[in-house]
């Protein structure tokens, strides 16, 4: 059973800002998700390869060639804040 | 006209070289259809665009110029990446997002004379079964409007179930086409992991993401999985195999089919079980012979799978910062508060469930315990389909342990919203491909799928079956409008 202070932590950890609500409502949902996902901790796997591509495929390479994909407009066309070529961002450093 | 919304591909192909009607006609005509849909299957009517593209295959067909899908509409999942057409995976996050590219389905389509009509309603970035998770609304079913579509690809379901389109594209990662057609009455398909390019894709758990098709019958099933298939060098999990015709209607005389012993439990709907069982005896009438068998680890799958997927979801979704593209909270004044409170404004409830799950399995001290654990459980998941593909060819169980269900039934309890994908969840772990069938309905007038899985690779072994099954009977028939 995770505490508050553990939610806490995996939001932070998670990049998401929350309210005491949030806060409260993750708690429950959460610890209800972890216990239905207790199963697979309990299955016993012994030697067996953990699996992170069904076919078993292993650093494709190809070759480092440069083909033509986006123009600059394009890329920064979906920017939500721009500056010429630039994407705007507030205060990268922190003030206090 | 008001035939039209009820013919295949290779019906409307035919009105088109007989010319009975144009395709600009036939694209008006369900651009119309779709104007006055009740069920908000669509979230975007690519009007203008799409009359130009029937424009450009009605001068084509008349030099005699015909492809797979020339003239032929095809409405897309809102995740596909559409060059100059809003694409939004149904989430705030996106809301004004405009692709400058095109994904090479979306590509494939267009070479093959497709026609993208519109854009379909689907659970925010793939994560739901029931497409109540988008932030346009849910998406209705055609046989009862107050029950859900399935998801996540509710919108692509019932475009297709209520002849908005002849065909469609969906994605499928854990169940999102296969539980989806069965609760709309239609034929969808799953492909193998890596049969269809996932290039231009908004991602959610690519070890599992796949892009399938929904369609009426069998045979158009087979046209859009023989366009959208191949290997392509944007995507590296894409395999080259080869993209032959996929041949139906060979006898399934002596065909092997297994129906696994764990799909068949508690909690499955009697009038489900009932009823799939008497499809799969008119599946032994027709020549298979039917074995039974047995997959242990099927209980396992859906734990497994909200370890693997929540985790594969948390990383692809870091890409939304605020920063480069997608939603910003500009009340920010500092970038860590940009960051949070972009992605907590953004993403809907779901969503953020899933990232803290994700991150949670994948954080420090964690890691061992959930998320390895439960790819090494994936292994076992592989490898019990692997020996049942020894003694049979193909396995048929239900699509899903329920029909629709009432909208708003199961949403603020996730994990019994999980449990929904229960016989969709391992196939997928696996990266074998699925299709779900129509194969009669409950009491309550609610369509019911089998579900058809096979080995890698085998598409063409699933749908040759399940084309037997449809020369045999009335369900493909039965039509929700």
């Amino acid at each position: 059973m995770l505490s508050s202070d553990e939610i806490k932590k995996i939001f932070k950890l998670s990049r998401l800002a929350y309210s005491d609500d949030d806060l409260e409502v993750a708690k429950v949902q959460i610890n209800n998700i972890l216990e239905c996902i207790e199963t697979v901790r309990k299955t016993e796997v012994g030697n067996t390869e953990p699996m992170s591509h069904v076919h078993g495929s292993f650093n494709i390479f190809r070759e480092d060639k440069v083909i033509p994909l986006l123009t600059t407009e394009e890329a920064l066309s979906n920017a939500p804040d721009r500056s010429g070529n630039f994407i705007k961002v507030p205060l990268i450093i922190e003030t206090e | 006209m008001s035939e039209i919304r009820k013919l295949g591909i290779k019906d409307l192909q035919s009105g088109l070289k007989n010319k009975e009607f144009s395709s600009v006609e036939i694209t008006q005509e369900f651009i119309n259809q779709i104007k006055q849909d009740e069920l908000n299957s669509f979230v975007l009517t690519a009007e203008d665009f799409a009359l130009e593209q029937a424009k450009a295959a009605d001068q084509k067909i008349a030099k005699g110029e015909i492809s797979a899908l020339t003239g032929i509409p095809v409405a897309f999942k809102d995740l596909i990446l559409t060059k100059g057409i809003k694409t939004t995976a149904c989430s705030k996050m996106l809301a004004d997002f405009i692709p400058p590219y095109d994904s090479t389905v979306t590509k494939k389509v267009y070479e093959a004379g497709g026609i993208m009509i519109g854009k379909t309603n689907m659970d925010e970035f793939a994560m739901g079964g029931s497409n109540e998770n988008s932030c346009f609304g849910p998406v209705k079913n055609p046989w009862d409007k107050s029950r859900v579509s399935g998801g996540s690809s509710g919108g692509s379901a019932v475009a297709v179930a209520n002849g908005y389109s002849p065909v469609s594209l969906g994605s499928d990662t854990g169940g999102s086409i296969r539980q989806p057609a069965s609760f709309c009455g239609i034929y969808g398909i799953k492909p193998t992991y890596g049969r269809v390019s996932r290039y231009g894709i908004i991602a959610f758990a690519s070890s599992l993401d796949q892009i399938g098709t929904f369609a009426k019958n069998t045979e158009d099933l087979a046209t859009m999985l023989e366009v959208i298939s191949g290997k392509d060098p944007l995507d590296a999990t894409s395999v080259d195999m080869p993209n032959n015709k996929i041949n139906l209607g060979t006898s399934i005389k002596g065909l092997k089919i297994g129906v696994p012993k764990e799909y068949f439990i508690e909690g499955l709907d009697p009038e489900i079980e009932s009823t799939v069982k008497k499809a799969i005896a008119e599946y032994e009438k027709l020549g298979a012979e039917i074995v039974e068998i047995s997959l242990p680890h099927t209980e396992q799958a859906v734990s497994t799978y909200y370890i693997i997927a929540p985790a594969e979801a948390s990383s692809n979704l870091s890409r939304y910062d605020g920063i480069r593209y997608g939603f910003r909270d500009k009340e920010q004044k500092e970038l860590k508060d940009l960051y949070s409170y972009s992605r907590s404004k953004g993403f809907g409830e779901e969503v953020k469930r899933r990232i803290l799950i994700g991150s949670y399995v994948l954080s420090s001290g964690y890691y061992d315990a959930y998320y390895l654990h439960a790819q090494k459980v994936r292994t076992l998941i592989a490898q019990d389909f692997k020996a049942a593909f020894e003694k049979v060819d193909l396995i048929a169980c239900p699509t899903a342990p329920t029909t629709a269900f009432k909208i708003g039934e199961n949403i603020s309890d996730p994990v019994a919203m999980y449990l929904c994908d229960v016989f969709t969840i391992p196939a997928s772990l696996a990266g074998l491909p699925g299709m779900s069938h129509p194969c009669g309905f409950d009491s309550k007038g609610l369509p019911i799928g089998l579900q058809l899985l096979g080995r890698p690779w085998e598409e063409e072994k699933l749908l040759n079956a399940s084309y037997a099954y449809q020369q045999n009977t009335e369900w493909h028939k039965k039509l929700a409008y």
